[in-house]
């Protein structure tokens, strides 16, 4: 039967960790996020040449992860080890204990748009050069989008649930949603979910074939945007049962109140005319958590630099949110650290956390001139203090995908 | 369960054939899927698939699936051979659930959940190819949307209106029954009230040099030359899978729905569950026998008695050791009369071949006979059930991922004799 929110048991967050081209801490974000300057720079980690991009949100400082297993130490992509960075923070922050006392009950979901592509390209590309696979072979084990979420749980030795969304850039934030109603059904207590991915040839080189990425660091929202900039870097939260977490003593950062999933069924790649799957989204969020659009005071949007996104992400926010869209905070953060992909939705929410619980909205970067179509607040340039009740999160994705997430203050 | 969670839709593309009924027709004699692809084949369509056939050996090819029968969108011309089958798969099994058109407020109420271990691996392979010859600023715009793992998904979505929530998930060889697991949940939470759970997964260049070069394919996989050299040196070879390709998708609503509509059903489903044992990073578990008993506790769930399994072994000594596991324990509990079939062994390995599992656990409860299996030269492996009462489907990744799915037989009337079904086919 479908669940009573009146009776089914409330989930909160009680742990976050990020890794982002602001650094591997969630104490980088956070300084990002109340800063004014953007993390996107010159990318390192593959040729681009020929190409009139050459900027995107790399990972700079990749530490060692101290719960990468022994026997994924040579095997391990760079998606596995951003997963695990931030795990490790994320369970820290959590204050739970390994080993589990009943792993049984802790649930991993986590999402991943290309896994470990770049470790396959490179076999690849020696396969093709006839050069012997070598080391390259090594890493296949990992090649699929399912090895993050695999190596989270082995490396926690998590036995619940276990779950690998891929939907393109929501992968994020439907592993959250998914890992919310696997607390909600009472088939786990704890659930460590989020994102990863890193960059790769062919999704860099993809999004610059279809001529939606921007030379310069992303606009989103403003008149003159170009298009998206890549990032890299993953987000993990520790969602539990609010009982489970009071019953330990565990600091509560925020509710997860609920999430809304729906699909355009328009377009491979754009957004619907009428935003209609954004709208759907929105809608089924605020349905599932219990929420009034007047309760909203934060957005955190897709917001990618794109023409037909930020317009159409606007238009949904107006529809949905209606008179209360104006007085609304909206901010992209996809300005400073570029757009993760698989990882977006994750560290998004990891960002609407962090400002609901410094109640504050991080700006929305080189916001210039606002497009006549995106009238809303977006808050340019600077942050601002702003008493946060409940805030939204978006992520939208190939293949029309759309996910809306709601979280509040605890 | 009061209002037990049923599948009133079934759909499949793959080596043992198009269409839910031809494939059980085909599953039921016997048939194996597995084949060398012809110079003359469908599955070489043009701008659909360019695998040259001299590169590989024999594998569960799909057979028998023109694209244009089945996809009406005028976005079929930009489908890779992915989204074909799966399209195809999905607007089969709505077609058989009589959903078709689908209303607006239903299409805003109806899901759609895909398990794929690695998606469109050919056009990945054709747009990487152009990348490292020419240079990065060769990427194909056309084919770069594909790539991404739930393309197909949004095409399915695209072809029939799916307005609900639209989900794929990876999880190795468990993903179409993690996708069924899924689906399940978004149906028990009320995220929608009609949900399609489908796998798909083809064969690609780029699989199977991986494989190869891991040693894990089995010699017939291989061109001959090549077969012949890993046969001679069988000490290297570390497992025997042969690839397969398909999608196959089911539609699930609750009984009270499906009643409502006036629709009978193949099949309830008791219990689909993820869990998990401990096992390596990227490898399956260890302990076959305690893999088993923890299958077996997530599938507990009140109701008859275990008539069949329904095993995924695919030539990995691990994942075939489970099904054994599983076996022992469900005989040991005095299940004399147990059926068993590892369907894999007639269609081939893909990550989400659990989905096709799932369909033929449907219809042979529907069906009222789980078919016994030989061991390829005639000897028996396991006996036909009849009348079977309850199907377990055993599905497991490496990670120690499981994922049993329990189906039960129905008390309506069967959907091989039902007038309800516009599908064209019988069983």
């Amino acid at each position: 039967m479908p669940e009573n929110r009146s009776t089914r048991p409330r989930v909160v967050v009680t742990g976050i960790g990020a890794i982002t081209a602001a650094g591997p801490t969630v104490a980088a974000l956070r300084a990002a996020l109340h800063g004014e300057a953007t993390c996107i720079g010159p990318l390192t980690l593959f040729d681009t040449e020929g190409l009139k991009v050459h900027i995107a949100g790399e990972v700079r400082e990749l530490p060692p992860a101290g719960l990468l297993p022994r026997a994924a130490r040579v095997r391990a992509s760079r998606s596995d080890r951003f997963a695990l960075v931030a795990l490790e923070e994320a369970l820290r922050g959590s204050g739970l204990r390994l080993p589990f006392t009943d792993p049984a009950r802790v649930g991993v979901a986590v999402g991943s748009s290309t896994g470990g592509m770049l470790e396959t390209e490179a076999y690849y590309q020696r396969r093709l050069t006839r050069r012997p696979a070598g080391a390259s072979r090594t890493c296949l084990a990992a090649a699929t989008v399912a090895a993050p979420a695999g190596l989270v749980a082995a490396a926690i030795g998590a036995l619940g649930p276990r779950l690998s969304p891929s939907t393109a850039c929501s992968s994020g934030a439907i592993a959250l949603a998914m890992a919310a109603s696997w607390i909600r059904s009472g088939a786990a207590d704890v659930v460590v979910a989020g994102g990863s991915d890193a960059l790769t040839r062919m999704t860099f080189t993809g999004f610059h074939a279809l001529q939606a990425m921007s030379s310069e660091p992303c606009r989103p929202f403003d008149l003159q945007r170009r298009g998206l900039s890549l990032g890299e870097g993953a987000g993990i939260l520790v969602l539990e049962a609010e009982e489970h977490a009071h019953r330990r003593g565990a600091t509560v950062l925020a509710e997860f109140a609920g999430a809304g999933l729906s699909c355009d069924a328009s377009h491979p790649t754009a957004p619907h005319a009428e935003a209609r799957g954004a709208v759907h989204a929105l809608q089924r969020a605020l349905h599932d958590a219990g929420a009034d659009s007047h309760e909203i005071d934060y957005v955190n949007a897709h917001g990618t630099g794109t023409v037909h996104n930020d317009a159409s992400e606007t238009f949904a926010l107006k529809r949905v949110l209606g008179e209360a869209a104006g007085r609304v905070a909206i901010s992209s953060t996809k300005s400073l650290i570029g757009h993760l992909l698989g990882a977006a939705g994750a560290v998004e929410a990891i960002a609407t956390v962090i400002a609901i619980n410094d109640r504050y909205a991080p700006p929305t970067l080189h916001l210039r001139e606002r497009d006549p179509a995106c009238d809303l607040d977006y808050v340019p340039n600077r942050g601002r203090p702003l008493e946060i009740r409940s805030a939204l999160s978006n992520s939208y994705g190939f293949g029309g995908n759309n996910c809306s997430l709601v979280l509040r203050r605890a | 369960m009061s209002d037990p969670i049923v599948v009133t839709g079934i759909g499949a593309v793959c080596p043992l054939g198009t269409g839910g009924r031809a494939v059980w027709r085909a599953f039921a004699a016997g048939e194996s899927g597995i084949r060398a692809l012809e110079a003359t084949d469908e599955r070489l369509e043009r701008g659909v698939d360019v695998t040259p056939p001299a590169e590989v050996g024999r594998a569960g090819w799909v057979r028998g699936f023109r694209p244009r029968e089945h996809i009406v969108s005028p976005q079929l011309r930009r489908m890779d051979w992915c989204s074909r089958m799966l399209v195809a798969a999905v607007r089969q099994a709505f077609d058989d659930a009589v959903t078709l058109p689908l209303s607006e407020p239903l299409s805003l109420r109806t899901a759609l959940v895909v398990g794929s271990c690695f998606g469109n691996q050919r056009e990945t392979a054709v747009y990487l190819q152009r990348v490292f010859a020419a240079g990065p600023g060769a990427g194909q715009p056309l084919l770069f949307p594909n790539l991404v793992l739930n393309a197909a998904a949004g095409y399915a979505a695209i072809e029939l209106d799916l307005q609900g929530p639209n989900v794929c998930v990876a999880e190795h060889e468990a993903s179409g029954e993690a996708a069924l697991a899924t689906a399940v949940d978004l149906l028990s939470t009320g995220a929608c009230d009609v949900v399609c759970a489908a796998g798909v997964d083809e064969i690609g260049s780029l699989q199977l040099d991986a494989l190869a070069d891991l040693r894990l394919l089995h010699p017939d996989a291989l061109p001959a030359e090549r077969g012949a050299r890993a046969r001679r040196a069988h000490r290297g070879q570390r497992g025997a899978i042969i690839p397969g390709e398909g999608a196959a998708a089911l539609v699930l609503e609750r009984a009270s729905h499906a009643r409502a509509r006036g629709v009978a059903s193949y099949a309830s489903i008791a219990a689909a569950r993820i869990g998990a044992i401990a096992a390596p990073p990227y490898g399956f578990a260890r302990d076959a026998a305690a893999a088993a008993d923890r299958l077996l506790a997530l599938a507990e769930t009140p109701g008859p008695a275990i008539s069949g399994v329904v095993g995924g072994a695919n030539g990995l000594a691990a994942r075939d050791a489970l099904d054994r596991a599983v076996l022992h324990r469900l005989t040991g509990a005095g299940a004399a009369t147990l059926g068993y079939v590892a369907f894999r062994r007639l269609v081939g390995d893909w990550g989400a071949a659990g989905a096709l599992g799932a369909v033929l656990a449907a219809m042979a409860l529907d069906a009222r006979v789980l078919p016994g299996q030989d061991d390829g030269t005639g000897n028996a492996i396991s006996p036909a059930v009849h009348d079977p009462q309850r199907l377990l489907l055993v599905g497991a990744a490496r990670g120690g991922v499981l994922v049993p799915v329990v189906f039960d037989r129905t008390t309506g009337p069967s959907r091989c004799s039902s007038t309800a079904s516009t599908s064209s086919s019988s069983c």
